[in-house]
């Protein structure tokens, strides 16, 4: 039997034109099975490959979301304080006297608890 | 060029190891020895490597490649069991090419030339390997491998910084872009068993080879130059055509249709690596899979006529023309644009 290389693919092949006498005894469909065997593990590795893919996208996803969430609190709580150091002010005017507490956020990322002069007094 | 050294050594134990083992085999198995073993060894050497491809890929070994080559050298000089050598053989060639994809895909910044080059060497160690016999390139593999693994050990921890996502960008946006491709390459491999013209012995052997080689590399270096969509299709259509005009042109059409014709196989292999992103080394398998599956329907193909075949040959190229135009988006060239 003869055999040659192929054009391509390294693959040591039978060539079929230069000679008919092809033996497709039980070896070869063994061979077949194995083949067989062998798309189904890499077709459930490929699987396996696209879910792991998927996951990493997902997680990317969720800590991207997670970040917006951060930036997005960080910046109502900003406006939290804003909006006590305004209302203290307002109400140091309308009594005119010493330091005032705001009890106006319950966000604990705001700085409520502070007094506007900037002493630590925590309520 | 000291960036491309893993390339070099990778490309040129890449022909060492295909001479070896295709030397073996015909050397091992002479003329009457069963048909089976040859296919046992197809299995082996190839239908493993996608398996072997996602272990690599997970575990990051990096010195997959080296025990492959070295497993080659030495199934080489054994001549005492003819199923135990071929499981060396094929085991070591499937260790060895997935081993050394990792650094050569790693080490290609994105281009499809690397990978050309790479791919390209087997077909020369392939051809040598048919005609010639030389139990001293064992020695030399042995060596180059010892070489390789100096080098890998001063790189303590390269691998790791140098692992990061590479982006071919060529796989189109298409469902099931993997499937098509890995279909292209089955079709591809059913085309490359044909006789297409009476010419035979030794120095047509070669020159099929080096036809292969010469296309597979500047499939690669013309796609990064000109967009990966435009050669594939190009070249496609040249293969067609080339292969069709072999009637009236002779072997020179079907030299030039050989060239168009593998043109195509660093593209559909960069495709593949493209969008399994993080999988390189298990694209890198499943590309040899599909050779192994279009290799293996041809067993069961009639005789035909050098006339009927190339009628075959150009509805393949055909067929793969199609494939190509649904897995390649444009190439870097034309991003640019």
């Amino acid at each position: 039997m003869k055999y040659r290389n192929v054009i391509q693919c390294d693959v040591a092949i039978y060539n079929p034109v230069e000679d008919m006498t092809i033996d497709y005894g039980p070896i070869i469909i063994i061979g077949f099975f194995i083949l067989l065997a062998l798309i189904i593990v890499s077709g459930i590795i490929l699987y396996k490959v696209y879910k792991d893919m998927d996951k990493k996208e997902e997680r990317t996803e969720f800590v991207n979301g997670v970040n917006m969430n951060n930036e997005v609190s960080t910046n109502i709580s900003m406006v939290n304080t804003l909006e006590n150091k305004n209302m203290a002010e307002q109400e140091r005017e309308k009594y005119n006297d010493g330091p005032v507490v705001s009890f106006g956020s319950t966000d604990n990322n705001s700085y409520s608890g502070t007094t506007i002069d900037g002493s630590d007094n925590q309520v | 060029m000291k960036g491309k050294i893993n390339l070099i050594l990778a490309t040129t134990c890449h022909i060492l190891v295909d001479y070896l083992c295709i030397m073996t085999l015909f050397n091992l198995l002479k003329n009457d020895t069963p048909n089976e073993m040859r296919m046992l060894y197809n299995i082996l050497a190839f239908g493993t490597q996608a398996i072997i491809g996602y272990i690599v890929d997970i575990s990051k070994n990096k010195w997959i490649g080296i025990i492959g080559a070295i497993l080659v050298s030495t199934g080489s000089l054994i001549y005492t069991n003819e199923i135990l050598v071929i499981f060396i053989i094929g085991m070591g060639n499937a260790m060895f090419h997935v081993g050394s994809s990792l650094f050569v895909i790693d080490e290609s910044d994105g281009r499809l030339s690397d990978l050309g080059i790479f791919v390209s060497s087997g077909a020369i160690g392939v051809g040598l390997g048919t005609i010639s016999y030389n139990r001293l390139a064992s020695i030399v593999l042995i060596a180059l491998s010892i070489l390789w693994g100096i080098k890998l050990g001063r790189e303590k921890g390269r691998l790791q910084e140098r692992e990061r996502e590479l982006d071919f960008n060529i796989a189109s946006n298409n469902h099931g872009v993997v499937f098509i491709a890995f279909i292209c390459i089955i079709i591809r491999a059913l085309g490359s068993g044909k006789s297409l013209c009476t010419l035979s012995g030794s120095a047509w052997i070669m020159v099929i080879s080096i036809s292969s080689c010469v296309g597979k590399a500047f499939g690669g270096i013309l796609s990064d130059k000109f967009g990966a969509r435009l050669i594939g299709v190009i070249s496609m259509i040249v293969s067609m055509i080339s292969i069709g005009y072999s009637f009236v042109i002779g072997a020179v059409g079907v030299v030039i249709g050989i060239i168009a014709f593998n043109m195509s196989m660093p593209i559909t292999l960069g495709v593949i690596i493209d969008e399994l992103k993080n999988y390189k080394c298990f694209g890198f398998g499943l590309t040899t899979f599909g050779l192994l599956i279009g290799s293996m329907i041809t067993l069961f193909q009639y005789k035909l006529s050098i006339t009927k075949n190339v009628i075959e040959m150009i509805c393949l190229s055909g067929m793969a023309l199609v494939c190509m135009m649904y897995v390649v988006k444009g190439g870097r060239k034309e991003n640019e644009i």
